[in-house]
C-alpha cells in the first residue's frame, strides 16, 4: 500500500491561514478557514473519440466562516497570499457588516445563532491506496481504456456505443478555526462501462459502476462486467413497460441504496428539522419500518467515496445509526442544525465545493444486513419483480413520498423468474409503507460510490448508497 | 495571469495549439428561514481552463489530440510549466479525428444587456428580497425557505489563432420552497427560477404562482391506475420533454450515432398527425442565465433554425462536431425557442385529461426517449367535474407521445427556454395514487 500525500501547497500556506485567521479574530468571535487543493482526472473513451481532462470536481480554494454577532456570513476564494490579508478581510467585512447592514435597513430580521462552541482537536488523516494514481501514466490509463471499448464493441452487434471512463480524485484538505486543526488527504476512484444498444426505433443503455477509497488499482476491476454490461442492454431492448400496481418486489443492493438515500435518507438530514420540513422529526423513536430494517449514515460507517476524517465545518466524521430494527434513532445534521436543535453533530456539513454553503448532507448510507437468502426471496413470491439498478430518484422530506427510477425488472411468478423484463419502473409510494412492508433481507450489503447527490436540484456532493437485497410490497408504474 | 500562460505556451514547441478561458465569478448568496435570514455569503473566484492540443499523423490521417486542466491564480510559472508539459504528453495519447480551432474572425453580434450584470449587488439586494417577499402574506400558505444567488462572470477567451473575446453576463438564482397548513397534513412544492436581469415582476409572479399552487397542493384527492386519458404538461416538464429535440439535434449525439437525425429529414420517423416542432437555437435571450454571444471555443453565436415543422434544417454543431459531420458550424447554444401551436389550451382541455402542473422529478431520458416522474399537482378532469390530485405518476415513451402531440398557442419562457405552456400527449400510463 502506498501512502498518499498532503497537498504541498496546502502545508506551505497554513502558516499565512492561519495569520489570516488571527487577524480576523481581533474581530470576529469565532473564525473558521477550509483550505481545499483537490486534484482529479477524468479518462473517457468511447468508439470514435477519447477524452482527458482535469476532473470536474477539481477544485482550490478557500472558504472563511465568521461570526457576525448574530449568526454567520461566509466568504469564498481561489487567491491567497500574505500580502492580501487585509484584502480579504476587508471582503470578509463588506459580507459581514455592510451587506448585512443593508439587508436589515430593510428590516429583515436574522436569525440568532450561538457562537460555535469548540473542543481542541488536532488531528491528521492521511490514507493509503493500492496504486498511487501517478504510478501508472496516462498513455497507459488510456490505452487499457481503450482496449476495454474495442472489447466491449466486438462482443455485439446490437451496440451503437461502448464507454469506458475513469476518475480519480485526490482530496487534500485543511480546517482551521478557534480551536480546531484538521488536515486529511485521501483518494477516491470511479469508474463506469456504458453500452448503448438499438433495435429499430428502440434505443437502451446501461452501465456497470466501480468505486472505492481505491488509487488505479480500480481498473482491474473493470474488464470483467463487460458482458454484464451488454447483456443488461439486451434485456432492456426486449423490455416491455410494466402493468401499474402495487406488488411484492425485490430490490437489489443499488435499489435499495437509492431508497435508503431518497426515500429515508435526505428526510433525516436536519436542516430540514430546523425548517420544519421534515415529517420524520414527529417520529423519533417510533417504528418508521419492520423491525427487520436497519440503517445507517457516516464517514466512519463504511470506507467509501464519502469517508473522511472531517467534514466541511470542521466536524469529525461520525457512524449514525438511523434506524435500528425499525425504529427512528437519530438525525444527521451540520454544525448549525446541531447547535439549533441542541443535539451532537454528526459530522454531516459537506459543500459541493469552497465557493458553496455547507448542508446536511448524506456520506455512506446502507441498510444493515440480515440472514435471509435471495433464492429464498425469489421463492416466496408469487406474482412481483426483483428490480435492479436506478437511473435517478427524488426525495421528499416533508410528505415522506417515494420517487424513483428503477433501470429494470425481472417478472416472478411462483417463485421462478419467468424471463420477462420491465422497463423503466418508476416506484412511487409513501415511504414508511414501503419500510414497514420489508419481511426479507439478504445478508451481504453492497455499497456503491459513483453518483453525485444533489439537495433538491443544486449542491452536488460525493455519497455512496447500497444495502442488501430487500423483499417488501411497492407501488409500481 | 494569461500573459504569463500565453508566455508559457509559446516556449513550448511541443504544442499545435491551445485556448484559454479566463472566468471570474462574483457572488452574493442570501439564505432565509421564512422571512428571517439565516446566512450571507460572498463569492470571489477566478479560473483558467486551459486545453492544449497536439496534432499528429498515423497512416496519412490527421488527428487532433487534447487535454483540459484547471490554472489556478495561486499557481507560480514552474508549476504551470508543469501542467502544461504533463497536459502535452497527455493530449499526445487522445487520438481524435482532426477539428478545427476558432479564427481571430470572430466578432461579437450581440451582447447581453442586463442591467443586474452592470448593477452593484449590494444596493439591489433589497430590491431582490421584497420582491420575493411581496406575495408571501399568508399565514396559511407561504414560503417556508429561500436561497438568492446574483453572480456576475467576467469571460474571456484567448487561442493560438489569435482569437481574444471577452463579455460580462449576469445569473440569478432563486430556490423556493412553499408551504400550505391549510389542508390535514402540511405540504410542500418546490420551484428553481433561473433569471440573469432585474426582473422584480417575474420574480414575483413565480413567487405567487408556486405559493397558490402548493395551497392547491393542500386538498388534493388520489385517482385510480388508468389508460388512455390524455395528459397535458405544463411548467418546467415542457422543457424537460422539448429538451429530447435539443438532444437529438446535437452534431455530438449525430456523430456518436445516438441520435440519427438528418438535415432534411424529419426528426420522427413515423408519420406525424399532430403539431411539429419548429426549433430555433437563440444566443441572447432576454433574462435567461444561458445568454452568451460566444460559445467555450470563443465562436461567434447567433439565431439558427434547428428545426421546421419537424424537419432537420441544422444540427446544433460546435466547432468540432460541425466539422466531423460536414455541416454549418452554430456554436453551442443553451437556449431554445419552440414555435407556439395552432390552438388555445383552452381548446386542448374540452375532452377529459390530467394536467401536470407539478413533478416531483420529471425525467426525459433521451437516449430512449421514456419520460415521467411522480405528480405532486395535478388537475384531473372526467369531462364534467374537475379534481386536484397527488400522487400517482406518469409514464410515456415519445416515439409514442409525439405522433399526436399538441402545443399549446399560448407561451410561456422558462429561464433558456421560450415556446408552448402547455403539451398536450397521448398514450402514456397513469398508476394511480
Amino acid at each position: 500500500m502506498s501512502k498518499v500525500e498532503l497537498s504541498p501547497y496546502l502545508s506551505l500556506i497554513k502558516e499565512d491561514l492561519v495569520l489570516l485567521k488571527n487577524r480576523l479574530q481581533e474581530k470576529y468571535s469565532y473564525v473558521s478557514i477550509l483550505a481545499v487543493d483537490s486534484r482529479g482526472k477524468k479518462y473517457s473513451c468511447q468508439r470514435n473519440s477519447t477524452d482527458f481532462s482535469d476532473s470536474p470536481f477539481a477544485e482550490k480554494g478557500f472558504v472563511i466562516r465568521v461570526y457576525n454577532g448574530k449568526g454567520y456570513s461566509e466568504h469564498s476564494f481561489n487567491y491567497f497570499n500574505k500580502n492580501l490579508i487585509s484584502n480579504i478581510i476587508s471582503e470578509i467585512d463588506i459580507c459581514a457588516e455592510k451587506d448585512l447592514n443593508r439587508i436589515k435597513d430593510e428590516g429583515i430580521n436574522t436569525i440568532n445563532y450561538p457562537v460555535i462552541n469548540e473542543e481542541k482537536i488536532e488531528k491528521e488523516f492521511i490514507d493509503e491506496v493500492k496504486i498511487l494514481p501517478e504510478e501508472i501514466d496516462t498513455g497507459t490509463k488510456l490505452k487499457r481504456l481503450q482496449k476495454l471499448v474495442k472489447s466491449g464493441m466486438k462482443r455485439s452487434d446490437i451496440l451503437v456505443d461502448f464507454r469506458a471512463i475513469y476518475e480519480e480524485y485526490h482530496l487534500s484538505k485543511i480546517f482551521i478555526s478557534n480551536n480546531k486543526n484538521l488536515s486529511q488527504s485521501y483518494i477516491w476512484s470511479n469508474a463506469y462501462l456504458l453500452g448503448i444498444g438499438r433495435k429499430g426505433n428502440n434505443t437502451q443503455y446501461s452501465f456497470e459502476p466501480f468505486s472505492g477509497l481505491k488509487g488505479a488499482e480500480l481498473l482491474d476491476e473493470m474488464e470483467s462486467k463487460i458482458d454484464k454490461v451488454i447483456e443488461t442492454v439486451k434485456l432492456l431492448l426486449s423490455a416491455e413497460p410494466p402493468e401499474p400496481g402495487e406488488y411484492e418486489i425485490i430490490c437489489n443492493p443499488a435499489l435499495s441504496g437509492l431508497i435508503a438515500h431518497e426515500a429515508f435518507g435526505h428526510g433525516v438530514e436536519m436542516d430540514m428539522y430546523v425548517k420544519n420540513r421534515a415529517k420524520a422529526a414527529e417520529y423519533m423513536n417510533k417504528a418508521v419500518a419492520s423491525e427487520k430494517v436497519g440503517m445507517h449514515d457516516g464517514a466512519t460507517a463504511a470506507r467509501e467515496v464519502s469517508s473522511y476524517l472531517f467534514d466541511d465545518e470542521g466536524t469529525i466524521g461520525t457512524d449514525t445509526m438511523i434506524i435500528e430494527n425499525g425504529i427512528l434513532k437519530k438525525g444527521m445534521n451540520d454544525i448549525l442544525s446541531a447547535m439549533k436543535l441542541n443535539v451532537e453533530p454528526t459530522g454531516n456539513g459537506k459543500r459541493e465545493s469552497f465557493e458553496r454553503k455547507a448542508y446536511t448532507r448524506m456520506t455512506n448510507t446502507f441498510f444493515s444486513g440480515g440472514k435471509d437468502k435471495l433464492d429464498d426471496m425469489i421463492k416466496s413470491i408469487k406474482k412481483g419483480y426483483l428490480l435492479e439498478d436506478y437511473s435517478s430518484g427524488m426525495e421528499d422530506p416533508k410528505n415522506w413520498g417515494i420517487q424513483g427510477v428503477a433501470s429494470h425488472g425481472r417478472e416472478i411468478i411462483d417463485g421462478k423468474l419467468t424471463g420477462k423484463i420491465i422497463a423503466p419502473v418508476i416506484i412511487t409510494g409513501y415511504v414508511p409503507d414501503l419500510l414497514k412492508s420489508i419481511s426479507m433481507v439478504s445478508e451481504e450489503i453492497e455499497l456503491s460510490g459513483t453518483g453525485y447527490c444533489g439537495k433538491g436540484h443544486k449542491e452536488f456532493v460525493k455519497t455512496s448508497t447500497g444495502g442488501p437485497y430487500i423483499k417488501a410490497i411497492g407501488r409500481i408504474g | 495571469m494569461i500573459d504569463i500562460l500565453k508566455k508559457l505556451l509559446s516556449e513550448n514547441s511541443n504544442l499545435s495549439g491551445w485556448k484559454i478561458i479566463e472566468k471570474s465569478i462574483e457572488s452574493k448568496e442570501l439564505f432565509f428561514i421564512k422571512q428571517e435570514l439565516d446566512m450571507n455569503r460572498t463569492k470571489t473566484v477566478t479560473k483558467y481552463h486551459l486545453t492544449i492540443y497536439k496534432d499528429f499523423e498515423e497512416d496519412g490521417e490527421k488527428y487532433r489530440g487534447s487535454a483540459n486542466t484547471l490554472i489556478s491564480p495561486t499557481m507560480d510559472e514552474a508549476e504551470i510549466e508543469k501542467k502544461i508539459e504533463d497536459s502535452a504528453f497527455a493530449a499526445s495519447f487522445v487520438k481524435n479525428k482532426w477539428y478545427p480551432i476558432a479564427d481571430s474572425k470572430s466578432k461579437k453580434i450581440s451582447e447581453p444587456t442586463s442591467n443586474l450584470a452592470k448593477s452593484d449587488f449590494t444596493q439591489v439586494l433589497p430590491n431582490f428580497i421584497k420582491a420575493i417577499f411581496e406575495n408571501d402574506i399568508d399565514e396559511k400558505s407561504f414560503l417556508n425557505s429561500s436561497e438568492l444567488f446574483l453572480e456576475k462572470h467576467s469571460v474571456r477567451i484567448v487561442n493560438s489563432n489569435s482569437l481574444d473575446v471577452s463579455y460580462i453576463k449576469s445569473k440569478g438564482l432563486l430556490e423556493l420552497v412553499a408551504q400550505s397548513n391549510l389542508g390535514s397534513e402540511e405540504v410542500e412544492l418546490f420551484r428553481i427560477v433561473e433569471f440573469s436581469d432585474t426582473d422584480y415582476e417575474y420574480i414575483k409572479q413565480e413567487v405567487k404562482e408556486l405559493i397558490d399552487q402548493t395551497r392547491d397542493r393542500s386538498i388534493t384527492e388520489s385517482i385510480p391506475t388508468q389508460k388512455e386519458l390524455p395528459i397535458i404538461l405544463s411548467g418546467e416538464s415542457v422543457k424537460g420533454f422539448l429538451e429530447y429535440y435539443i438532444t437529438h439535434s446535437n452534431a455530438k449525439n449525430v456523430y456518436d450515432g445516438i441520435s440519427r437525425a438528418k438535415i432534411d429529414k424529419p426528426i420522427h420517423e413515423d408519420e406525424i398527425v399532430g403539431d411539429k416542432i419548429s426549433l430555433t437555437i437563440i444566443p441572447n435571450l432576454y433574462n435567461s442565465s444561458e445568454s452568451a454571444p460566444f460559445d467555450s471555443d470563443g465562436y461567434t453565436l447567433k439565431d439558427t433554425v434547428i428545426l421546421d415543422e419537424g424537419i432537420v434544417k441544422n444540427y446544433i454543431a460546435p466547432l468540432r462536431y460541425g466539422t466531423y459531420l460536414d455541416c454549418d458550424i452554430t456554436g453551442s447554444v443553451s437556449n431554445f425557442e419552440v414555435k407556439a401551436g395552432y390552438k388555445p389550451v383552452s381548446e386542448l382541455k374540452k375532452e377529459p385529461y390530467l394536467e401536470a402542473i407539478a413533478f416531483s422529478d420529471f425525467q426525459m431520458e433521451p437516449m430512449s426517449g421514456d419520460f415521467g416522474g411522480e405528480i405532486r399537482l395535478g388537475i384531473w378532469f372526467d369531462g364534467k367535474n374537475y379534481k386536484k390530485v397527488s400522487g400517482c405518476s406518469i409514464t410515456g415513451n415519445i416515439h409514442k407521445s409525439a405522433l399526436d402531440m399538441r402545443l399549446s398557442k399560448e407561451t410561456k419562457q422558462i429561464n433558456n427556454y421560450k415556446g408552448p405552456s402547455y403539451i398536450k400527449l397521448k398514450n402514456i400510463n397513469i398508476a394511480g395514487s
